[in-house]
């Protein structure tokens, strides 16, 4: 199972700050989730050093806050064309999901 | 965080009360902050050089990479500070967590952005760029290139009594 399978994400910036929001479809996908989708595994799939995670049960939802992520922000940014960071959150949808549960 | 409040969204709940109609309800008001969020903009001097060249058909990944080891080369030779190569249908939004390609693309073009202080040093980056149709890997073509301004955007807090507020109300015509 991939995260996407059960799951739905949005991107936000601010400044040099990712900001990824991965929301749950049920309460048994937000338990799973938050069981196995840790700030140290979105970290290593967005290739960062650190992010930090809070949880919203009442929302079904998990937040990462990856500060410095963006350089100097969505302008400044060296990559092919502005604003890359709204894809960030696929790389996250895309995680293959190994806590055994199929 | 606004001015009025730092906002606590940790406990919101929503309910279902009928048709059309959703409560939300648990958003908690965690004090006011001291300290006001901002966000400013910089523009350096210089530009972004951004530029990219094309390879399609068999082998154009193979081609794109050879590319892109000449253009790491001769960037590296021209002492530039600020430098990304990457190929744009493999890596370029995503960067490092890019997932590793499934199958050879028919085509994919190398991109360089360059951070640059002058002109002509802009100029020297999409002149390597064009050089590599003539000595690079066979079929480098569709070539585009753009200087963009060098925009920074800075973030930070301003403590509140250093803020003064005012309205201005205009009238579009």
């Amino acid at each position: 199972m991939r995260v996407l399978d059960v799951a739905s994400g949005r991107a936000g910036d601010k400044g040099s700050t990712l900001d990824l929001t991965i929301a749950a479809a049920d309460a048994e996908a937000y338990a799973r989730l938050a069981g196995w989708l840790s700030a140290e595994r979105v970290s290593e799939a967005l290739g960062l050093d650190d992010s930090r995670r809070y949880e919203l049960p009442g929302l079904r939802a998990l937040k990462f806050v990856c500060e410095g992520a963006l350089g100097q922000g969505p302008y400044g940014s060296l990559r092919a064309g502005m604003h890359w960071q709204k894809a960030a959150v696929w790389a996250v949808l895309a995680m293959e999901v190994n806590d055994g549960g199929g | 965080m606004t001015p009025d409040a730092v906002l606590d969204l940790s406990g919101i709940e929503l309910a279902e009360l009928g048709a059309d109609r959703v409560g939300v309800r648990g958003a908690r008001h965690a004090g006011r902050p001291e300290r006001l969020k901002a966000s400013g903009y910089a523009l350096r001097p210089g530009v972004v050089m951004d530029a990219e060249i094309a390879f399609a058909g068999p082998g154009a990944l193979g081609r794109s990479r050879t590319a892109a080891e000449v253009l790491e080369i001769r960037l590296a030779e021209l002492g530039v500070a600020e430098a990304l190569v990457d190929t744009v249908g493999v890596d370029s939004v995503l960067g490092p967590a890019s997932a590793p390609a499934a199958c050879e693309p028919p085509e994919v073009r190398v991109h360089a952005s360059v951070g640059c202080d002058d002109d002509e040093l802009a100029q020297a980056i999409e002149d390597e760029l064009y050089a590599l149709t003539l000595a690079g890997p066979a079929g480098g073509c569709a070539l585009r290139s753009e200087a963009r301004p060098r925009f920074a955007v800075l973030d930070g807090r301003v403590d509140r009594d250093r803020v003064s507020v005012e309205l201005e109300w205009e009238v579009a015509r």
